[in-house]
């Protein structure tokens, strides 16, 4: 049975840091984040994340109750920090580019600019 | 019909593995100079099949999209004539060459040139020239819009920039499994997300980089260190395909020392959604369920319980990596030796994420993946520049990059065999006595 309320008092501070709406947003959040920071959200979703995925499964993604949605968005952003937490021990990859420099593509046929005008 | 050599003489679909393309050092010059360079043009780009698109992106009458090739100064409309057929038509017009299609893509009752006005219908032919009486002598049927060379393979469209394409898309395709061909062709592919970028390598270095395994511990071990095991992933090449140079089939490591050891969120999102490459997609009883099972022998050649996607090179400039439901498929279209525009995008043929937990499940192999493609194109950067130093004596290659050889051996054949015509065509002729 899942609970029809879910009470996440206890996460409502990262709630307000981390819900953030798109995948890029968190990105930066991460990448402006102390390593600190993101300890401390990860320690502190890690053990109630299966229990909110579980309980927001229950709505259809567009009929995410109001007040669950930045709790959703905060769930997702434990996606974003997973690999700095538990792989990189740092807010970034040591051994890799910025992700900030791929461009979102619109459609599979969103292939310009071919050129960066340096070479 | 073209005029095509009888091709079914060589087995396209043999491989070989191991050493058995040689083990000598490969030559890098292929990957800086100019002059070559300038050679792929004539070589590979106009004389290849490239992926450009899915044909159930444009799907009725008038539907289309624009295929931009920049180093070629090239823009190809690719559209669904009333008869259902899909062509593809340089964009320009044949009255003084300006372009037809201003838009990425859409649909359009007609193809029109916002010059003077000319006209062309869906399928090419000019149907409308204002003020036509102005002209002495204009025989419209002779100034349709110029067409590119356009074939499907598994509902997924080809262009050739040869009119005459000298093999079709399906021989090029050898050896794919005809399995995985109906796959593609039967299944509802459709895009979901990508990203592009520009980097400062030559185009070959981002195709080597994702079909051999060996790196994966190195290169990738703040990341998926452990996923895989380089020694048990079947590394090919197909020396006489034209289309398919290389393989590599990738599995998780069989003996459970030194295997990777999964996070929390990566458990849940293999819990709650499928796609997580390493989700196995078996249900209680065991069994795998996914739209791939409907295809037997698409995927996973030698059936092992341990793979988890196959990773083909596409000659000349793609790599795609089916998988159960979906799969990711990185394009690269050169700029100059030293300069490559790269294009990465994920399909899916099964449902969008309808619950949060697969939605979560999305996100963690998004940016997973993501985070690892950022290690490989960095080291593509830093071998561009070794290479330009001309330091570098060539590339020593292992049995476990033997993909890497067959497709380089791809690269060096076509350039050397377009090097072979031309100095035919340039020889005189010999003319006979009598």
């Amino acid at each position: 049975m899942v609970a029809e309320t879910l009470d996440f008092t206890d996460l409502e501070p990262f709630v307000k840091q981390w819900g953030l709406p798109t995948t890029h947003d968190r990105l930066v959040k991460r990448l402006n984040s102390s390593f600190e920071d993101l300890t401390a959200f990860h320690a502190a979703m890690t053990p109630r994340l299966d229990e909110i995925i579980q309980f927001l499964n229950q709505f259809s993604l567009d009929a995410i109750p109001e007040r669950y949605q930045a709790l959703a968005w905060t769930t997702l952003a434990m996606c974003e920090v997973d690999d700095a937490v538990s792989k990189w021990g740092a807010p970034t990859s040591p051994l890799a580019a910025s992700p900030l420099r791929f461009t979102y593509k619109k459609s599979f046929y969103d292939n310009k600019p071919q050129a960066s005008g340096n070479e | 019909m073209p005029d095509r050599p009888n091709t079914e003489t060589s087995d396209r679909s043999a491989f070989v593995q191991g050493h058995e393309l040689g083990s000598e050092i490969v030559p890098v010059d292929q990957y800086y100079s100019d002059e070559f360079f300038e050679l792929e043009k004539g070589a590979i780009w106009k004389d290849s099949w490239l992926w450009v698109g899915r044909a159930s992106d444009i799907s009725k009458p008038g539907d289309f999209f624009v295929f931009e090739f920049d180093m070629l100064h090239s823009a190809i409309v690719i559209v669904r004539g009333k008869d259902g057929k899909v062509r593809g038509f340089h964009n320009y017009c044949r009255h003084r060459g300006s372009q037809v299609v201003f838009e990425r893509e859409g649909s359009k009752k007609h193809l029109q040139c916002n010059f003077h006005g000319w006209v062309y219908d869906l399928e090419g032919k000019l149907v409308g020239v204002p003020l036509e009486d102005q002209y002495a002598n204009l025989d419209k049927s002779c100034l349709g819009l110029k067409q590119v060379a356009l074939e499907t393979w598994g509902g997924w469209i080809f262009i050739n920039y040869n009119p005459t394409p000298k093999h079709s898309v399906r021989e090029w395709m050898k050896p794919l499994p005809s399995a995985l061909e109906e796959y593609f062709a039967n299944e509802n592919w459709y895009w979901r997300a990508g990203y592009k970028d520009i980097f400062k390598c030559n185009w070959k270095l981002l195709v080597d980089n994702q079909i051999e395994g060996y790196h994966v511990n190195s290169l990738h071990q703040a990341t998926v260190k452990g996923a895989f095991l380089p020694p048990d992933m079947k590394t090919l090449a197909f020396p006489d395909s034209l289309g398919v140079p290389g393989k590599l089939e990738w599995c998780m490591p069989t003996d459970e020392a030194g295997k990777i050891k999964l996070t929390e969120v990566a458990l849940l999102a293999m819990k709650y959604g499928k796609t997580n490459p390493l989700y196995t997609d078996k249900d209680e009883a065991g069994t795998f369920r996914s739209a791939a099972d409907k295809y037997p022998g698409a995927l996973n050649r030698t059936d092992s319980p341990d793979w988890i996607f196959d990773d083909y090179a596409i000659f000349p400039n793609t790599v795609i990596f089916p998988q159960k439901d979906y799969m990711w498929i990185q394009r690269v279209w050169p700029i100059s030796p030293h300069e490559t525009a790269w294009e990465w995008d994920w399909w899916f043929c099964s449902e969008p994420p309808e619950n949060f937990g697969e939605l979560f499940s999305w996100e963690q192999a998004y940016t997973g993946l993501r985070n690892i493609t950022t290690e490989d194109v960095d080291t593509a950067e830093g071998i561009q520049r070794s290479y330009r130093s001309g330091e570098v004596d060539g590339q020593v290659l292992s049995a476990l990059e033997t993909s890497v050889r067959g497709y380089q051996k791809r690269v060096l054949d076509s350039v050397q065999e377009y090097q072979k015509r031309q100095r035919q065509a340039a020889k005189p002729k010999v003319v006979g006595k009598g």
